[in-house]
């Protein structure tokens, strides 16, 4: 049995691979001579090695050495520095950098967990998706008698307490920080508009004044705590009535 | 004998031995080397770029590069392969170069040289050189790589990084597309059907 056409190409292509010259392959001269298709193939791969079977040497330049010696220099045998790669380190930093940042912005804020500290902690764990908004459980409520209900131990200067608001999240401390000054209750207070109406005070009164009205104001639980402002002992009078001032 | 061919470094030992030279500082060393590998790194060069002071330029560029990444050849290897990969991503860089600047040109075509040539071609390796211009890069290198420059298959693959079959593979299909090409320009019934041993 013959060889087929498709055998034939692949058999061709297997001597030339040997470097072998199909010519003398018996079955596949034999498959040429009946097959005209096949025979102008074999035809065409001889005359497309051809030129490359008798390639001669290029016009390489005979200069070319020396052109090579004079390119590298002095620095011949030295590796040139890669321009294109100095900022390696520099970017590796950089993404380190910006890796920790993202990993830290992305943390939750850790409470502490040798104090607890139950309001505040539970406004740290809320999602806070407006940055310059209370958490929630935060807000000051319109009814509050004190924003510093808030922050018992900030107020009262409890140990430990500013350590706990150093753990929150930076942004969040700021707002849990700043947001119970906002109330500011003494203000709306007909005593003291009465004092800034009735001018300069002697300093001492308006002192006396000022501690009788935070004992209004503050809770009853924490005016006889521990570790509260204890009133001096000649201010009950004067908080009990406006005659005083 | 072909003329391009390494006629007094093919043991690998002397190439070796060179490297070796080169890498102590030797500067004469330099220049054998340069000397010894110019037939084929600038053959390769001109066949693939067709055009003789871009493949100067190439094949300069070429060793320069392989001058001083030396260090990094690993001896255990051949170095003709090596050589000739790095000349031909100089090719390939300048190719798309040469893209780059003239984009949508027909490249081979276009930039050939036609100045003359210490050795004039034939009408028929003018045919051929035309047709393997217009084959895909790999192709076109693979076939080089296997026919003038002799390089085995493995060596191919080693100058290309890429497997031996698929060396193989570009090297049937360069064949393949060649002659198709010189069917199709009817140069094979002029040239007759005489096959030369390869």
């Amino acid at each position: 049995m013959g060889m087929r056409c498709d055998e034939f190409e692949a058999r061709l292509n297997d001597l030339l691979d040997l470097r072998l010259d199909p010519a003398v392959d018996v079955p596949l001269a034999e498959h040429a001579e009946d097959c005209g298709h096949c025979r102008t193939l074999l035809a065409a791969y001889g005359n497309a090695l051809l030129p490359a079977t008798l390639a001669v040497a290029h016009d390489a330049p005979v200069d070319l050495a020396r052109r090579v010696y004079d390119r590298c220099g002095s620095n011949i045998l030295v590796a040139p520095r890669s321009s294109s790669r100095w900022y390696v380190p520099h970017v590796a930093a950089a993404a380190a950098v910006a890796l920790v940042a993202l990993y830290l912005d992305s943390q939750p804020p850790q409470p502490s967990a040798a104090r607890p500290v139950a309001k505040a902690h539970a406004a740290a764990e809320e999602p806070l998706t407006d940055p310059v908004a209370l958490p929630a459980s935060m807000e000051v409520a319109s009814d509050s008698d004190s924003a510093f209900e808030l922050w018992p131990d900030l107020s009262y200067g409890a140990s430990g307490a500013f350590s706990d608001v150093g753990s929150l999240w930076p942004a969040k401390s700021i707002v849990a920080v700043a947001a119970p000054i906002e109330p500011l209750p003494s203000l709306g207070q007909p005593q003291v508009i009465a004092e800034l109406a009735s001018g300069l005070k002697p300093l001492a009164d308006s002192a006396t004044g000022a501690m009788v009205f935070l004992l209004d104001v503050l809770p009853a639980e924490r005016q006889d705590g521990a570790g509260a402002i204890e009133a001096p002992p000649h201010a009950a009078p004067a908080a009990s009535s406006d005659e005083a001032i | 004998m072909r003329p391009n061919a390494l006629e007094e470094f093919e043991l690998p030992d002397d190439v070796r031995e060179l490297v070796s030279r080169c890498l102590q500082g030797d500067g004469t060393a330099v220049i054998e080397l340069v000397d010894h590998f110019r037939g084929q790194v600038f053959g390769l060069c001109y066949r693939m770029l067709r055009h003789q002071q871009d493949a100067e330029d190439a094949a300069q560029e070429s060793f320069v590069r392989a001058i001083r990444s030396l260090k990094r050849w690993d001896p255990e290897r051949d170095f003709t392969p090596w050589l000739l990969a790095i000349a031909g991503n100089r090719c390939r860089t300048q190719l798309a170069t040469r893209m780059r600047r003239r984009p949508g040109a027909a490249l081979p075509d276009e930039v050939a040289d036609q100045r003359p040539s210490a050795h004039a071609a034939s009408p028929l390796e003018e045919e051929v050189s035309r047709a393997l211009g217009e084959l895909r890069f790999e192709y076109r290198t693979a076939f080089v790589l296997f026919h003038e420059q002799e390089l085995s298959y493995p060596e191919i693959a080693a100058a290309m990084n890429c497997p031996i079959g698929t060396a193989k593979t570009w090297v049937h299909r360069a064949r393949r597309d060649l002659a198709r090409a010189l069917i199709e320009r009817g140069v094979v019934e002029e040239y007759g059907y005489a096959l030369r041993r390869v």
